[in-house]
């Protein structure tokens, strides 16, 4: 059990605090530095939000292996299973792009 | 700048011109990263065809450049070459292979004036004159870079691929994600997709490898200069329209498939009439794939700077995890229905 607020919520107070008070009295340079310190917030917020993820090393190297052989071309099974492990990256990334699309 | 370099580069300018005196007015750091520097550069000339004042640009390697793309040297031939085409380039003047007098191999060109950030071209329509004319003007202008075709005795230096180009490509990013020990199946798909998919070749010119929205400028009323030429190779025409017109480089305006600031047929329209060859549409599509496969793996490239403790950086950490929604992009671009039928 950690104290609280967890780390979490101690990002989410930063990204508030950087979005509503600094960055609006910022200009140049600093600005665009404190949008893209929000970006980062904001992802490390949504990564460790997400649930963890069972990471397969050998699994992806496999499939690196077989598709440079020409191995699966054009599979649906493989696609569907690609689509998912990147979408669910980008929600955490860029989750705008996820709607966008 | 320090006053005894300071000195070199007056003795230089004053040969260069063939004036008598040579004041330097202001020398001043525009911007620049660890491969190149760029200064502004005004000078008080007497004497000579020079005599006058004049706002120029300094363009050096940094001292502890990375040979990662062409030198300074080889950028001035190439401007040199690309004025001749008629491109709209800053006009290249000097260049001084002599690194005793800065450190490194430099070159000086005239400062052009406007923006070229691409969020703000895109945003800002005040910038650049009447967009669907500057839509068209960039299909031209990328046309006179194609009319440069080897051989080329000065640009001799340039890259060229034995074989189809985009399977050069291919194995070079393929070779960069093993050297990151980046394991990345989704881009991995959409290099077997390329692969399988190759588009006719329309021929080997000077491709500009970094023609897009960002990489031009632009002041009030027109495009003021072509900038970034230091990615070149000789290639496939088409593969720089796909480049130019790929959804990564639109910034927020996907619907303006040329570049976020205009259709992508009026682009097109430019292109074809300056250069007299038909747009392949299918192989700009391929490489439009490709284009996204090149930016995911350079993006991974810049983050890894920052993860290997080359250049902390927080705009090249973002960078790298921009990977993730190219990739998503690739995926998009490439599902299993179009796979051509033998391959399915």
């Amino acid at each position: 059990m950690r104290d609280r607020p967890d780390a979490e919520a101690l990002i989410a107070e930063c990204l508030r605090v950087l979005q509503e008070e600094l960055a609006p009295s910022l200009q140049g340079e600093a600005r665009f530095k404190a949008l893209m310190i929000a970006n980062a917030l904001g992802m490390a917020g949504r990564e460790l939000a997400a649930p963890a993820e069972q990471a397969d090393g050998e699994a992806a190297a496999r499939l690196v292996e077989a598709l440079r052989r020409g191995e699966g071309r054009g599979s649906a099974e493989t696609y569907a299973a690609l689509k998912h492990d990147v979408e669910a990256r980008v929600a955490i990334s860029n989750p705008k792009a996820l709607k966008d699309g | 700048m320090e006053d005894a370099a300071q000195r070199r580069l007056s003795t230089f300018i004053g040969e260069a011109t063939g004036a008598g005196s040579v004041e330097i007015l202001e020398l001043s750091r525009l911007s620049g990263g660890a491969i190149q520097e760029n200064w502004g550069l005004t000078v008080a000339l007497t004497g000579g065809p020079w005599a006058g004042e004049h706002r120029w640009v300094l363009r050096k390697d940094a001292a502890s450049g990375v040979a990662v793309s062409l030198g300074r040297k080889e950028e001035f031939a190439l401007l040199r070459a690309a004025e001749e085409a008629g491109v709209t380039v800053p006009k290249p003047l000097f260049l001084c292979e002599d690194a005793t007098v800065l450190g490194t191999p430099f070159y000086i060109m005239a400062r052009i004036e406007g923006v070229a950030l691409g969020p703000k071209v895109v945003k800002d329509l005040s910038l650049g004159g009447e967009r669907d004319a500057l839509t068209a003007q960039l299909g031209r202008e990328l046309a006179r870079i194609h009319s440069i075709a080897p051989p080329r005795p000065k640009l001799a230096f340039l890259d060229k691929a034995e074989g189809h180009p985009a399977l050069r490509d291919i194995a070079r990013y393929r070779a960069y994600l093993d050297e990151m020990g980046e394991l990345r199946p989704a881009l991995e798909w959409g290099l077997a997709w390329c692969t399988d998919h190759l588009p006719e070749q329309h021929g080997t010119v000077l491709v500009h490898q970094d023609f897009r929205t960002g990489n031009y400028m632009l002041d009030d009323s027109e495009l003021t200069g072509i900038l970034d030429w230091e990615f070149c190779a000789w290639g496939d025409p088409m593969s720089d329209l796909g480049w130019f017109c790929a959804q990564c480089w639109r910034f927020g305006r996907p619907d303006l498939e040329a570049g976020g600031i205009g259709e992508r047929e009026t682009f097109y329209q430019g292109y074809e009439e300056e250069s007299g060859r038909s747009v392949d549409r299918e192989a700009v599509a391929f490489w439009e794939v490709m284009a996204h496969l090149r930016w995911a793996v350079i993006a991974l490239q810049q983050g890894h700077r920052h993860i290997a403790g080359q250049q902390a950086s927080l705009e090249l950490a973002l960078t790298g995890r921009m990977a993730a929604q190219l990739e998503l992009a690739v995926l998009d671009m490439t599902p299993p229905e179009r796979w051509s039928a033998a391959d399915a």
